[in-house]
């Protein structure tokens, strides 16, 4: 038998579907043509009988649709009827005629009424109405009188009527009723009407001609046809007749016809859709499953036989084995690689003599649970070859099913990876000698900042009390800078074996920066035993270090955090450590400083404050304040220092001293200092514009801010020529040591045009040597210098040295503090060219300043001054 | 076919033309042309009374027996005439006693006249009825109420009361209008004229009925004279009483019915003081009658129930059919001993009239004895066909049991 190709099978598949499909299709036009044979010749009688069931039922509807027609024309002359006259005149209670004559006069002529007639009990005419007494009318009395019998032998009825055909389309109808005398059918009214039957006919509603046959033409026409249908109309003497229209009625029944068939087809779709699909579910699919199989069967031959080619001829072992594990079969590569031959392994567990010592227990398990399991396994494993070296394999072990899915045995193939599995290892080796050098200082081989990072992000969630301490050496950069930067590393490494020594293992000790050590202890460590260490660290720290025969002393600020007391999170121990250490160096250096409450509370203000001075400044709450300055001598407005003001939305108005240096922690300084002088210089461009004079003002400045480039741009752009802007300096300035830039700086700006002052000689560390290097234009005589000077004589000479420097330096003075007459009156004889205080005015807003400006009166000022200084004397 | 048609034309002339005493082999036929549908009592009651009458002889008359028979006209003179011509159609035919309406003899009088139909009314009570032909051109009697009669005696008794202004209520039809003209007549008499004449339609609703009452109120009549139908009269009186007219109505016996007492309670009755006309019947039952207990005594053997004159419905009905029968029979033994009276039907009937008008022996009747009871019409003698006179009328009213009782 020829093997046929899944296409052929399909093609085949398809085609025996497809031919079942038709021959059920076949069986259902069949059936429908059977059925509709059958209906055809079962309805025949069936349709006969109701064809002339129709005819029969619309004749009579007919009929009787006729009947209310008539009686709709009958009504009209209801009230003639049981007219009282009339009634009078029936009964024979009255013997004059006119007045029932003149009743009927009135119907007469009126909606075709032809004539009316009164008949008394008999029959016998009373009364008559119409149209001229011609044979005709004769003839129509007879015929009344006919109509009116018929009413009076059938009391009960309503109306009776009759019907004379005309020549002509009108017909004529006679409506006969009764007159009733207390209840009693005394007489009969009897009207004749004309009326156009075929508008009649028209409201009639049939299936075919209608028409109107008296007795004598009902007779003539049933002799002459037989397809006609005729109908007595109920209380008349005439007959509806109804000449079919077959056709309708035929068509009325060919649809029907065609209906059942409709049905019948409609309903035998769902058995014959049912059968098709069971056919093709119970027979077709079974026998396409067949040829499925038979094609997959001597495929599997084809592919068996492939494989066992392959198998034969792969470069990997390949070990067939039974369900107990023994060896079944091996392809040559297997002998070729481990040398074992053959028949050394048959009936073997490859196993039993492949695996050595230092296989891998744990592998060997896995392996032997996956076979127990029937389950496929990859792995790699160390085997030995026949001669006991050992090589990597990457095995590949899966259970082999036969046609029922049931495992029969296992077949594993077997690949030496041990070149792989050596780059591998050396790539591990290197990736760690990597990681290791990313996470510790070469010089110390002390984790690193990157380190300590790592540990303090995974203490994130850690509930345990934490203990960090934070080691910064002093001064150790004069080490450096006096000998050198190897002994400043040995120093670095004295210091690193020092912590070393003395943590324990579960503590880290990180080198975090140059001179920056961190010890974050194991978890649950006290306070108290950080701090101790700290201590010890400190008095080793402090004890000389002898490098190339040099000796070196330095010392080591701490600072000490922990959280768990509520006050830090793990997220914030190294900050909290950090403002330890920056205490630490503030009161002194080289002493241990724990994070307590009290500088938790420092922080949490400060941030607090931090946050708000940044809000602060996007809202603009940071605004310029001026200090009028005087001259000396005339009291006159000699110029402003600026100064910079927050205006705290619930704290009020805030000097600098409550912010600045945060906002220098925040370095938000300079945003700060650009926006006051900005504001600064607008408002002094406004007083000038507005026609007050400002001959100077003067910023205060950080020594960092002159170096800044663009700060001359700025003064520049608002171009206040008829001021000079001067910068105020610390007196600090004088005694640190600036670099060349600052230096330049200053030159330059001095060049430009721009003053530069110092602010609170005499405060600090006062160089005359730095005085003279700067060569300030001015010198702001501190305010406490100033403050003595009334009722001390030593503060007098003072100010009057400082007064004799200036001179020899030519450098201009400035009295801060003026806040007495006497103040002023003094300075002014000392000779100082400026006088600024509290006793001219406060620091004020721009607005105010404008008002103050506008009502100062310089002579008035200085006379008072006068006049108050010469009264205090007098007091004193 | 032709031949066929005459000889029966033949022989039913030749039938026709056969002795009387062959006519009468299966008996004499007296006819009652009464109305038995709408209010059949007072045609009842005449039966009644005339075969309660003819029964005092065993039912039969001159050797011959007599046989009632009924024909109904439902109050229409049309059918009455039919009833004639059934009549005239029966050679037995004697006699026809009428009913209670006057309508179909003022309409056919001159007919029944002139086909010498017997009539006998023991109820009918227009005037003109007898009054239509003089001398033995006339075949109509009457033992009953004559309105010529009635008009005169409802008016003299207004009088008597002390009415001086009264009001004339009168059905509009020929009935009412000859009341109107009798009564208007008497009032002359007195030198009176009504103070008001209503007449009424006989289909009067209560709303036109009141706007008749609202007149007669604003008239200010102290009495109303009413000749009504029992419809009208049911009609007008409830509106009387309910606008609260301050009169008093005397009525004639048109308004006697059955349902009349029903509709018009005994306390709207008493209100208005209604009394209406009836010959003394009751007065003589209540005076003690030897010819009234014999007439009951007849009367129960026909009918179990009876046992006064009370008991039967439209007693006037009863006791003017029991006298009428009474003269009937007394007329027809006299005339059986005329040779007319074998001379066919025409001529027998004639004999009869003729004894009718001039009856030889007294008559011995419930309301009086009859001597005679009838004569000849002449222009002086109007009431020559009339049996009854004043003397006969009396008042009566309904007592609280709707029962017909005399006034005092």
């Amino acid at each position: 038998m020829k093997a046929l190709s899944r296409g052929e099978i399909n093609t085949k598949g398809f085609s025996f579907r497809y031919r079942f499909i038709a021959l059920t299709f076949v069986g259902y036009l069949t059936a429908v043509g059977a059925a509709a044979f059958a209906v055809s010749v079962g309805s025949g009688p069936v349709l006969s009988a109701w064809h002339k069931q129709t005819i029969q039922e619309n004749a009579e509807a007919n009929a009787q649709s006729v009947r209310i027609l008539l009686r709709e024309i009958g009504l009209k002359t209801l009230s003639l009827a049981t007219d009282p006259d009339v009634v009078k005149v029936t009964v024979g209670d009255e013997t004059n005629l006119d007045r029932a004559r003149d009743r009927l006069q009135g119907f007469v002529g009126l909606d075709d009424l032809l004539e009316v007639y009164i008949f008394d009990f008999e029959a016998h005419a009373l009364l008559r109405y119409g149209e001229e007494d011609t044979v005709k009318a004769r003839f129509d009395r007879i015929a009344s009188a006919h109509v009116a019998r018929g009413v009076l032998s059938n009391p009960e009825e309503e109306f009776r009527f009759s019907f004379r055909p005309g020549y002509d389309l009108t017909d004529t109808f006679i409506v006969a009723q009764p007159i009733r005398h207390r209840g009693f059918v005394e007489g009969v009214l009897v009207a004749e009407f004309a009326v156009d039957t075929s508008t009649l006919m028209a409201q009639i509603a049939t299936i075919g001609t209608v028409t109107l046959a008296t007795p004598f033409q009902h007779r003539v026409l049933r002799e002459v046809t037989h397809d006609v249908v005729s109908v007595p109309v109920e209380g008349g003497d005439f007959f509806v007749v109804l000449h079919p229209d077959n056709g309708v009625v035929a068509t009325a029944g060919k649809e029907l016809v065609d209906r059942v068939l409709f049905a019948v087809g409609f309903f035998l779709t769902m058995p014959f859709c049912v059968m098709s699909i069971a056919g093709l579910r119970s027979i077709v699919a079974p026998h396409r499953a067949l040829m499925e199989s038979q094609f997959a069967l001597r495929a599997n031959q084809k592919k068996l036989s492939e494989l066992a080619d392959i198998a034969q001829r792969a470069n990997d072992a390949i070990v067939t084995t039974d369900l107990e594990g023994l060896t079944t079969w091996v392809n040559p590569a297997f002998t070729h690689i481990t040398g074992f031959t053959s028949e050394e392994i048959l009936g073997r567990k490859p196993g039993d003599v492949l695996q050595g010592l230092d296989t891998d227990p744990v592998v060997r398990q896995r392996i032997a649970d996956a076979l127990a399991a029937r389950e496929p396994i990859r792995t790699e494993i160390l085997n030995y070859l026949k001669d006991g070296t050992p090589y990597w394999n990457a095995i590949n072990i899966a259970p082999q099913l036969d046609e029922h899915g049931q495992p029969y045995g296992f077949v594993a193939i077997a690949t030496d990876v041990t070149e792989t599995r050596e780059a591998q290892d050396n790539i591990l080796r290197a990736k760690a000698q990597i990681e290791y050098q990313a996470n510790h200082d070469p010089l110390t081989g002390l984790p690193n900042r990157r380190a300590l990072d790592d540990a303090l992000e995974r203490l994130k969630d850690d509930d345990d009390r934490r203990v960090l301490v934070r080691i910064d050496l002093d001064h150790f950069k004069n080490v450096n800078d006096t000998l050198g930067h190897a002994a400043g590393d040995y120093v670095l490494t004295v210091v690193s074996d020092l912590i070393v020594s003395h943590v324990r293992k579960g503590d880290l000790a990180a080198r975090v920066g140059g001179d920056e050590f961190v010890i974050l202890m194991e978890r649950a460590t006290e306070v108290e035993h950080a701090l101790a260490l700290a201590e010890r660290l400190l008095r080793k720290i402090q004890k000389e270090i002898v490098f190339e025969d040099k000796t070196c002393r330095i010392g080591a600020s701490f600072g000490v955090a922990a959280t768990g007391d509520g006050m830090l999170s793990n997220r914030e121990l190294l900050l909290g450590a950090d403002s330890a250490l920056y205490l630490a160096k503030e009161q002194g250096r080289s002493c241990v400083v724990s994070y307590t409450e009290e500088l938790h509370n420092s922080v949490v203000k400060n941030r607090n404050i931090a946050k708000e001075i940044e809000v602060g400044i996007l809202n603009g709450e940071f605004q310029p304040f001026f200090h009028p300055q005087f001259d000396a001598k005339t009291f006159e407005f000699s110029g402003l220092e600026v100064l910079a003001r927050w205006l705290h939305p619930t704290r009020g108005v805030l000097a600098p001293k409550e912010f600045l240096s945060i906002a220098e922690h925040l370095s938000v300084s300079g945003d700060l200092d650009a926006s006051i002088l900005e504001c600064g210089l607008e408002a002094v461009h406004e007083l000038n514009q507005s026609g007050f004079h400002v001959p100077k003002v003067s910023f205060n400045v950080v020594a960092s801010r002159l170096e800044q480039p663009t700060l001359p741009e700025i003064v520049h752009q608002l171009s206040l020529q008829e001021t000079q802007v001067c910068f105020e300096v610390l007196e600090s300035v004088l005694v640190e040591e600036q670099s060349d830039l600052f230096q330049n700086r200053v030159d330059l700006l001095r060049e430009i045009g721009f003053g530069i002052e110092v602010d609170d000689f005499g405060s600090g560390h006062a160089s005359i040597i730095g005085l003279t290097k700067l060569a300030p234009d001015c010198m702001k005589v501190d305010q406490r210098l100033i403050f003595p000077i009334v009722d001390s004589l030593s503060a007098r000479k003072m100010i009057r040295a400082i007064v004799e420097i200036a001179r020899a330096l030519d450098i201009k003075l400035t009295a801060e503090g003026v806040e007495t007459a006497a103040h002023a009156k003094l300075l002014s004889e000392f000779g100082y060219d400026t006088l600024q205080g509290f006793y001219f005015a406060k620091p004020m807003s721009a607005p105010d300043l404008k008002r103050f400006l506008t009502n100062y009166n310089a002579a008035e000022v200085r006379a008072a001054c006068l006049q108050q200084s010469i009264e205090k004397q007098r007091a004193g | 076919m032709f031949n066929r048609l005459s000889i029966a034309a033949l022989f039913l002339l030749a039938l026709a033309g056969l002795p009387s005493q062959a006519d009468l082999a299966d008996g004499m036929n007296i006819y009652i042309d009464a109305d038995f549908s709408q209010e059949p009592h007072v045609g009842e009651a005449i039966e009644l009374g005339l075969k309660s009458a003819l029964a005092d002889t065993g039912g039969r008359i001159a050797g011959l027996p007599v046989s009632v028979r009924r024909l109904d006209h439902r109050t229409s003179p049309r059918r009455s005439k039919r009833n004639f011509a059934t009549f005239l159609e029966d050679r037995n035919a004697i006699a026809m006693f009428g009913g209670k309406q006057s309508p179909p003899y003022l309409t056919y009088g001159a007919f029944i006249n002139a086909n010498q139909v017997p009539l006998l009314l023991g109820w009918a009570a227009a005037a003109p009825v007898t009054r239509m032909a003089d001398g033995n051109s006339n075949y109509i009697f009457r033992l009953s109420v004559d309105d010529s009669q009635a008009g005169p005696f409802l008016v003299d008794q207004a009088l008597a009361e002390g009415c001086q202004d009264i009001a004339l209520v009168l059905v509009d039809t020929g009935w009412g209008r000859a009341n109107l003209d009798t009564m208007t007549a008497a009032l002359a008499a007195k030198q009176r004229t009504p103070a008001l004449t209503v007449m009424v339609p006989t289909d009067t609703g209560t709303a036109t009925a009141r706007n008749m009452a609202r007149d007669v109120a604003k008239s200010g009549v102290q009495c109303v004279l009413a000749v009504l139908t029992v419809d009208t009269g049911e009609t007008v009186l409830a509106a009387l009483h309910e606008l609260a007219v301050p009169v008093d109505v005397l009525a004639h016996w048109g308004i006697v019915g059955a349902g009349f007492p029903l509709t018009v309670t005994y306390k709207m009755r008493e209100t208005l003081r209604l009394r209406f006309l009836q010959t003394c019947g009751l007065s003589i039952e209540r005076s003690g009658s030897k010819a009234l207990s014999r007439a009951i005594a007849q009367a129960a053997k026909l009918n179990a129930t009876i046992h006064n004159l009370s008991d039967i419905d439209a007693h006037a009905g009863f006791v003017h059919g029991y006298d009428l029968g009474r003269i009937f029979r007394a007329a027809a033994e006299q005339a059986a001993e005329t040779d007319q009276w074998s001379d066919g039907p025409i001529a027998r009937r004639a004999a009869l009239r003729d004894a009718l008008a001039a009856l030889e022996q007294p008559v011995d009747g419930i309301l009086k004895v009859y001597h005679p009871p009838f004569s000849d019409l002449s222009q002086n003698r109007r009431d020559g066909h009339e049996a009854l006179g004043k003397e006969s009328l009396c008042l009566a009213k309904f007592d609280e049991e709707n029962r017909i009782v005399p006034v005092q």
